[in-house]
């Protein structure tokens, strides 16, 4: 029994409570990372890993204290993302009920007590004692991105489930869900059988198409960026703002310090004058799960609507899936952005469900619509 | 025209490309040379391409015609023995992306071998590529082994095959090499992993995965003297010759596998769960999370741990990391031709021999081989009861 007194975030059998110093020595049980770490460096990097922001709590057995899993906290304004994990030397059974008592006591806690308008869980299907824990606390299902994770060796849906706070239902009523789409779609827009054959190439270049390749990102082009944030004309889902060239170049310097970057960002140039007209990206890359998010920005009017942002789509997903061996990718469109939902589901992404209240514009609580693509899919419509 | 295509070189010359050194200026075109899965910013390849490439391990293929940098060649030199690692720019069309991989390989492996003097060198490619593989039998190559489903190519997979060009002088000396046959389909694993692990009540300090009579740990500072001792008590060798290694040493390597985040090498302790002694290290090593395939190595550290089959054991609970944990899809293992135990060991596991990795080592002046396995995701979780 534990010798701290905690008098909340306690459930029957675990109690959730933040990391400390000790539990260094049984990070493997709680740390949310493909690789475990030898002790040494858990020791030597714990605090500084773990001290601020409080987004990880640990699960503890209340009868004996053992850690048997934890869960990621994310927050983004007043709304909660929250991921559970139970300690991989737990057998199947145990891990569902490990990940059911987790989100049991975390939603309702930063709902209902922490006072934001909703969270949400991303959960493995195919697990009803967590799908059951969900519905009995009241969290109702969002989403399904197919087949995007792995879970004890199988592939499985990752199934959204969000809790929303009463008294934000009681001012606004019912959140409005967009159920999922069919499987069988027709794709106008696939990508084309082949790219073009390229007898010299753009400087710098990744993946070339007819009108437009990825490169890399340069020094120069953090002006060309600033620029366009300068003179942007409307907002696709964060409200536009004024962008420094300097902090736009060393984003992309950051990511590529990385050995295992978890966002890959390329610039889209037009093969006719090497004019960078916007980026397009890799998000929550995980080569384990073996799948990402994907968006596209194109920086002025005058280069949307003519299938610029379709191509360079395309030639990201070539490379998620042809280089990056990626099983699948899903994306998210802010409800108020009709156009970005059609050129998705033009390029061959299903609609998914979506995440009703993922936060507040102009005091109103506002959500995405959320999609998937399989590559077998993206691979079946190329002609 | 580049400033390095204004040299005028005068050999590693074939029809169609040369291959030369890395220059400051290729950073501008690094995503065609540089074989990474992930290419970077301009401003990070300007600023790392001095100390990355500032030794010989690496030429860029460039086409003769304009100067068009095409792909590279990177070359891993241990012993008289060299791998070549042909790499492709991303933007060239399948079939002009194999005649570019076919002639690099046709100009490096004669290089290294009948020029540099190399015993042999080794080149890796993807099944289904019949033009390299023609160009490799042009130059005198010989397959050596073939993993299955070891790698991934326009999104579809592929086996590995090993070839290798072997020095005629040595050739003439110590006979031609033996490559042993590939066995047609993977034995029976006569100890298969138990269809689950055991549940576990209270697990050891640290433990990632637990089995019967061991479990899986992450490396602790007190480990490295426990592993030290043994080193310098072993009786034997398994692959490399038996030599003294202090604790710092092996503190550094498993401190410096675990601090980066995209590690090459998985090390775990193995402990035993009765007493929760340490008695041996299993890794995966070569780790490669876009093809999704690893090599397994194992190391019992003391004599009276062996074959007790808690190396056995232990392969398991790893191979359950990586195919259960990693999602990986394959993997494969190599035991030297002199160490017939490790080969035992490896397909009672149920690995499945693949070829030969020949003349990998020179031992006592002679050419010296390995076998090598593999072994498939799905194969290990059939054969599991």
């Amino acid at each position: 029994m534990s010798e701290r007194n905690q008098t909340y975030l306690v459930g029957p059998t675990i109690s959730l409570r933040a990391v400390e110093e000790a539990d260094a020595a049984s990070e493997p049980s709680w740390r949310q990372s493909w690789f475990p770490r030898a002790r040494a460096v858990s020791e030597a990097k714990i605090e500084d890993d773990y001290a601020e922001g409080d987004t990880t709590l640990v699960a503890v057995r209340t009868s004996d204290d053992v850690i048997v899993g934890s869960v990621l906290i994310w927050f983004d304004g007043p709304w909660a993302f929250v991921l559970p994990v139970a300690a991989r030397w737990l057998t199947g059974d145990e891990t569902e009920a490990v990940m059911a008592e987790m989100v049991s006591l975390a939603l309702p806690f930063l709902v209902d007590e922490g006072g934001n308008i909703a969270a949400l869980t991303e959960i493995p299907s195919g697990l009803p004692k967590i799908v059951d824990a969900l519905e009995q606390i009241g969290a109702r299902f969002c989403y399904r991105n197919r087949e995007a994770m792995v879970h004890r060796g199988e592939r499985h849906d990752w199934v959204a489930y969000q809790y929303f706070n009463k008294k934000t239902l009681a001012v606004f009523g019912e959140p409005t869900f967009t159920p999922e789409g069919p499987v069988a779609r027709e794709v106008t827009n696939p990508a084309p059988k082949q790219w073009p054959v390229v007898e010299t190439p753009p400087p710098g270049a990744v993946m070339i198409g007819e009108r437009v390749y990825l490169r890399m990102f340069t020094p120069e082009d953090g002006e060309i960026m600033r620029d366009a944030s300068l003179t942007d004309t409307e907002f696709s889902h964060d409200p536009r703002f004024p962008r420094s060239g300097m902090a736009m170049n060393a984003r992309f310097r950051k990511q590529s310090e990385s050995e295992l970057p978890t966002d890959l960002t390329f610039a889209v140039v037009l093969r006719a004058n090497d004019e960078l007209i916007g980026r397009n990206e890799l998000d929550f890359l995980d080569l384990v799960h073996r799948s990402a998010e994907t968006g596209t920005e194109l920086f002025r009017p005058e280069h949307r609507g003519k299938g610029y942002g379709t191509e360079a789509k395309h030639l990201l997903l070539t490379y998620a899936f042809e280089v990056l061996h990626l099983h699948m990718v899903w994306s998210t469109v802010w409800e108020e952005n009709p156009r970005s939902r059609a050129a998705l589901l033009k390029q061959g992404y299903r609609e998914s469900g979506s995440t009703p209240w993922r936060g507040i514009h102009h005091g109103i609580p506002s959500g995405d619509w959320n999609f998937d693509l399989l590559a077998s899919e993206w691979q079946a419509a190329r002609r | 025209m580049t400033a390095a295509g204004r040299v005028r070189q005068t050999y590693l010359y074939g029809p169609t490309l040369h291959l030369r050194a890395v220059e400051r200026e290729d950073a501008v075109d690094e995503p065609c040379w540089r074989n990474r899965w992930f290419p970077r910013a301009r401003a990070v390849s300007e600023a790392s391409i001095e100390d990355e490439h500032g030794s010989d391990s690496l030429l860029v293929a460039v086409r003769n015609d304009d100067d068009v940098i095409l792909g590279s060649v990177t070359i891993e030199t241990e012993g008289a023995w060299r791998q070549a690692r042909p790499f492709v720019a991303r933007w060239l069309d399948r079939a002009h992306a194999d005649a570019v991989e076919a002639e690099i390989i046709a100009l490096i492996l004669p290089f290294l071998v009948d020029e540099g003097g190399a015993i042999t060198a080794l080149v890796e490619i993807a099944s289904g590529k019949p033009l390299v593989e023609a160009a490799l039998d042009r130059i005198g190559a010989r397959r050596c082994y073939r993993h299955r489903e070891a790698w991934q190519l326009d999104g579809a997979r592929r086996d590995k095959l090993g070839y290798q060009l072997f020095d005629g002088r040595a050739v003439e000396l110590f006979g031609e090499p033996e490559i042993a046959a590939e066995e047609p389909a993977t034995p029976a694993a006569r100890v298969p992993a138990p269809a689950c692990w055991p549940r576990v009540e209270m697990p050891p300090t640290g433990a990632v995965i637990v089995g019967g009579r061991l479990y899986l740990r992450p490396f602790t500072p007190e480990d490295s003297a426990i592993a030290r001792d043994a080193v310098l008590e072993e009786t034997e060798f398994a692959h490399e010759p038996r030599f003294p290694v202090g604790s710092i040493e092996i503190r550094n390597t498993v401190r410096r596998a675990a601090d980066a985040a995209l590690p090459a090498e998985v090390i775990f302790a193995i402990a035993l769960r009765e007493n929760d002694r340490l008695i041996g290290r299993t890794k995966l090593k070569n780790l490669d999370l876009v093809h999704r395939c690893a090599e397994t190595g194992t190391r019992l550290y003391r004599p009276e741990d062996r074959g007790m089959g808690y190396g056995t054991e232990a392969k398991h609970l790893i191979l359950g990391y990586a195919f259960e944990v990693l999602n990986l899809h394959m993997l494969w293992s190599q035991a030297w031709e002199i160490n017939p135990r490790s080969r035992a060991a490896v397909r009672k596991q149920g690995y499945r021999l693949a070829g030969t990795s020949a003349w990998r080592q020179m031992h006592h002046g002679l050419p010296s081989s390995d076998w090598t396995f593999d072994l498939l995701a799905s194969e290990w979780r059939d054969a599991r009861r």
